[in-house]
């Protein structure tokens, strides 16, 4: 295979899953600059990791084992590799709808409460969210299906209970 | 609010897909991130090099008065270590960086902590050997020019206090340098291996 027709293969999977992408992104990063930064990261893992593609697993499954496995990571070493972050409104958190930019309520409220999860329960909701499978997420975590139902489920009790408090004091 | 609102949400948001990146757009971003990572390990080998230029400097101050052999010697042997020790740094830089992500997480989180307590064994390795010969060497001479006695004495409890100190301060140095970052991971690692209890 040329070298051209991987990289138009591997656009176009980037393509394919860029919404999917985008929603990890804006999971684990609040900040505009922070976003961007990521989505750049996930892409460049994507990109490394694409010669071992085999299409043995579903390419989602794929693609979100690395770009959760991307998120925590990056968003670890950050504290590694501290930068000089401008305070400008740039870094103000807003969570935008895919297309507009215009923040939505609903998905507001539902990020803001994702991000108070821990990292690894984060992680089972946004594969929840996305649909995938029990399988298909102990394939992500590397825990039996089992652990998976058992974790999914406290995951989502935590989430409700956050819910309701941001409802109740919206302001915390 | 239940979550079945967040799933109505999400699916909202699958909807309102962002329009396509242009392949150029992507190529670009992952040139980017490769110039990024290199900017980034080439950054921390010159802070890693300057730390060591007062001990390379002590090395060549002796070359301006004389050029002898054993000045040379000692010279090129300062430089030479102060390379061992910027390549092992370098080296596990590069392990680190090469961890593949196409794994679970729980296996790619392993894979770092271990990448990052290699990389911490093999500085803290190199820097405490490189006290540890100028130790020797130092001995060596002392023991070469006044013989046994006092002076040799003195010199062997200074060469061990410098490595001594060489390892406590080499510890603080990984410690600060993959410290923090480790220490996120394994508390990342742990997340996913504690057992849940059955509900």
């Amino acid at each position: 295979m040329t070298s051209k027709s991987v990289e138009s293969e591997f656009v176009a999977l980037v393509n394919t899953h860029r919404g999917a992408v985008r929603r990890v992104v804006n999971t684990y990063a609040a900040a505009p600059s922070e976003r961007e930064e990521l989505f750049q990261e996930i892409v460049y893992q994507l990109w490394r990791a694409f010669p071992s593609f085999r299409h043995e697993s579903s390419a989602l499954t794929w693609v979100y084992r690395i770009a959760v496995n991307t998120a925590i990571t990056a968003v670890r070493r950050q504290a590694r590799q501290p930068e000089h972050v401008p305070l400008t409104s740039d870094h103000d958190d807003d969570t935008p709808t895919a297309t507009t930019g215009a923040p939505d309520p609903r998905s507001e409220l539902m990020y803001r409460a994702i991000r108070q999860l821990n990292d690894v329960d984060r992680a089972m909701v946004l594969c929840y969210l996305e649909g995938l499978s029990y399988e298909r997420m102990a394939e992500v975590f590397g825990i039996s299906r089992s652990n998976v139902g058992v974790r999914l489920n406290r995951a989502k009790a935590r989430l409700h209970a956050i819910v309701r408090e941001l409802e109740e004091r919206p302001w915390s | 609010m239940e979550l079945k609102v967040f799933t109505d949400c999400w699916q909202q948001l699958e909807r309102e897909e962002a329009p396509p990146i242009e392949g150029s757009a992507i190529m670009q971003m992952i040139e980017r991130q490769v110039s990024g990572v290199q900017q980034r390990a080439r950054r921390r080998l010159r802070r890693e090099l300057t730390s060591y230029l007062p001990l390379a400097a002590i090395g060549l101050t002796g070359l301006l008065y004389e050029v002898t052999w054993t000045r040379l010697a000692s010279a090129v042997g300062i430089a030479g270590l102060i390379g061992v020790l910027v390549a092992v740094l370098w080296h596990s830089e590069r392990r680190i960086a090469r961890v593949p992500f196409d794994r679970s997480l729980r296996e790619v989180l392993g894979a770092l902590v271990g990448a990052l307590d290699a990389a911490a064994r093999a500085y803290l390795a190199a820097y405490v050997s490189m006290f540890g010969l100028f130790a020797a060497v130092l001995v060596g001479i002392v023991g070469a020019r006044q013989g046994a006695g006092f002076w040799l004495a003195g010199a062997g409890l200074l060469g061990l206090a410098a490595v001594a100190w060489s390892y406590a301060s080499g510890r603080g140095y990984v410690d600060r340098m993959f410290g923090r970052y480790r220490a996120e991971l394994h508390r990342c690692l742990q997340q996913l291996q504690a057992e849940p209890d059955p509900e």
